[in-house]
């Protein structure tokens, strides 16, 4: 299936938005928000054709459940990366 | 058929992302689709038919209510809706607890959409089938008259006959049914089975006229083994497969006098005995004839012994011909419509108004069973919506169909413009005097110069015609 490049930068775009909800998780221990997210990083990440974010997506959520604040960190820093990243490929 | 390009799928995730992606994707592939966030404003508009659904594709995990508890929710008021799971958690327990809530499939995030596009194609298939068996099952299990299913008729002529059958569907006393070929004589048995204290036991019916003679008494007294050669095991006969229930024997007029002794003694003593053997049977069976003949000009004609004509004569029920309810015409039509319909997925909405006046002037010379042809002829052969009056035979029907073919140039019924074998060319003329009969085989037996039995046989051959006609 082909994505197209708008829908992939729209996807990016609105992970960063993502980026700042997690960290305000992170400020308010709200895990089970952050659960959602990494959950929901798993599932569209690899579909738009991002399987990194999918990865990242998997130990953010793994992380949350454990309630592990520096492994949440780590996860949402190599989630700006890859964002970052990527977005710069487009440009 | 239902093009699938025109199906209806309503999407749930929370996923914004996903449920743009997946919309585009099969927007741009000719579906009406229908996304959602919330599964409980999906569930609610789908209940309340706001929106129209053929497959739901939902996630799994939702915030409010999860994806489980939308099936089952979904499952209290419609139970063949396809549902298509999806999520990222991936264990055999989820999905099987998925399939047992009634989704009909489960894919895994992350998506490959165009597995999810097959999942959904076979889905919208197994909804198809299903809406169109739940169809079919409710045309035939249309509570019509006198609760019967599907017995079709309002005519003066057709309710006479079948309250008639009521009548007499508790008692014993023996039935005749009168009417011409293909009018609905076992339909009319069938009745009286039905509505009696025998329903629940076998229905069983033989056509007298389309079986040779020592077959017949085979078939109706069953044989011992040895009885005859070629006996090699012990048959049972329709007498005793009829056991509690009923034994419907059509053509009456037509059993050879021989076999008529031995019906009436079966009549009276209500014992039988197999061919070549001794002991006798009791059978509980209740027989019912009918025939298309007047039994009365048979008796005189010395063809229908006397005895058994008064035997049977206890309840006479006469069945018109089409052409005398033409009340009755119209509602068949349309049940046949829409059983053809269902059968050869066409979707046709009904008759013109020229073809409804064209079916009510038709002569019906085959009755029901002509009609029910006729219709069925058209639902295959029309290109339009509704049945029009060039779908449907016409006022000369088969020699309309036929003249084309075989009148000729020269007038005559039939032109040899190529050589033809002498079998061929008999087939062909059975096949055009029967057409043109409008499938009576009475009418037809009688031009021909034959007897029914010759021309069952006949048909038997003609494998063409045997599908166009007789059951």
């Amino acid at each position: 299936m082909q994505i197209s490049k708008e829908q992939k930068i729209r996807y990016l775009n609105r992970r960063i938005d993502e980026i700042k909800e997690l960290k305000e998780y992170l400020k308010t221990s709200d895990f089970e928000s952050t659960i959602m997210i990494g959950h929901r990083l798993k599932g569209n990440g690899a579909t738009f054709g991002f399987p990194l974010i999918s990865k990242i997506g998997i130990s953010l959520e793994e992380a949350a459940r454990s309630k592990d604040i520096s492994k949440i960190q780590e996860s949402i820093e190599n989630l700006s990366m890859s964002i970052e990243e990527n977005l710069k490929n487009f440009q | 058929m239902k093009n699938k390009n025109l199906a209806s799928l309503v999407i749930i995730d929370d996923d914004v992302d996903l449920l743009e992606l997946l919309s585009s994707f099969f927007r741009q592939r000719g579906y009406n689709v229908s996304s959602y966030v919330d599964a409980r404003v999906a569930l609610s508009e789908i209940e309340s038919k706001k929106v129209s659904a053929d497959v739901v594709i939902s996630d799994l995990k939702l915030p409010v209510m999860s994806g489980l508890d939308f099936i089952k929710r979904i499952r209290t008021f419609n139970s063949v809706l396809p549902i298509i799971l999806m999520t990222a958690e991936g264990t055999l327990e989820i999905a099987v607890e998925a399939i047992e809530a009634g989704a009909y499939d489960f894919v895994l995030k992350p998506l490959h959409v165009p597995q999810l596009l097959i999942s959904v194609q076979r889905a919208l298939f197994l909804n198809q089938v299903q809406v169109e068996n739940t169809n079919l099952k409710n045309l035939f299990n249309e509570q019509d008259f006198l609760g019967l299913k599907g017995v079709i008729g309002k005519s003066p002529g057709f309710k006479k006959a079948m309250e008639l059958a009521k009548r007499v569907s508790s008692s014993q006393a023996n039935v005749i049914i009168f009417g011409e070929s293909g009018s609905g004589k076992e339909v009319v048995a069938k009745a009286v089975h039905d509505l009696g204290d025998r329903k629940n036991g076998p229905f069983v019916a033989i056509n007298c006229s389309a079986i040779p003679e020592n077959l017949l008494e085979s078939e109706l007294f069953g044989y011992a083994k040895g009885a005859f050669t070629g006996a090699v095991g012990s048959k049972t006969g329709l007498f005793e497969e009829a056991n509690k229930g009923t034994l419907f024997l059509d053509e009456i007029g037509d059993l050879a006098l021989p076999l008529q002794a031995k019906l009436l003694r079966v009549l009276q003593e209500r014992k039988i005995k197999r061919i070549g053997e001794n002991q006798t049977r009791d059978i509980t069976a209740r027989v019912i004839c009918a025939t298309h003949k007047d039994l009365k000009k048979e008796v005189e004609k010395g063809n229908f012994r006397e005895d058994l004509y008064f035997r049977l004569n206890v309840i006479p029920i006469s069945m018109p011909p089409l052409r005398e309810r033409k009340e009755d015409i119209i509602p068949l039509s349309e049940y046949f419509l829409k059983k053809f319909s269902l059968l050869n997925n066409a979707s046709i909405k009904g008759f013109t108004k020229q073809a409804i006046k064209h079916l009510e002037s038709l002569p019906w010379k085959g009755n029901v069973r002509e009609l029910e042809n006729a219709i069925e002829r058209a639902v295959v052969l029309t290109n339009s919506e509704y049945v029009d009056v060039d779908d449907l035979p016409s006022v000369d029907y088969g020699l309309s169909e036929t003249k084309q073919e075989e009148k000729g140039a020269s007038g005559a019924i039939f032109s040899i413009n190529s050589i033809m074998s002498l079998e061929d060319m008999n087939k062909k003329y059975i096949e055009f005097i029967f057409k043109r009969n409008g499938f009576a085989k009475e009418q037809t037996a009688k031009e021909l110069g034959i007897d029914r039995k010759t021309l069952y046989r006949k048909l038997k051959e003609l494998e063409a015609v045997e599908q166009l006609t007789i059951q």
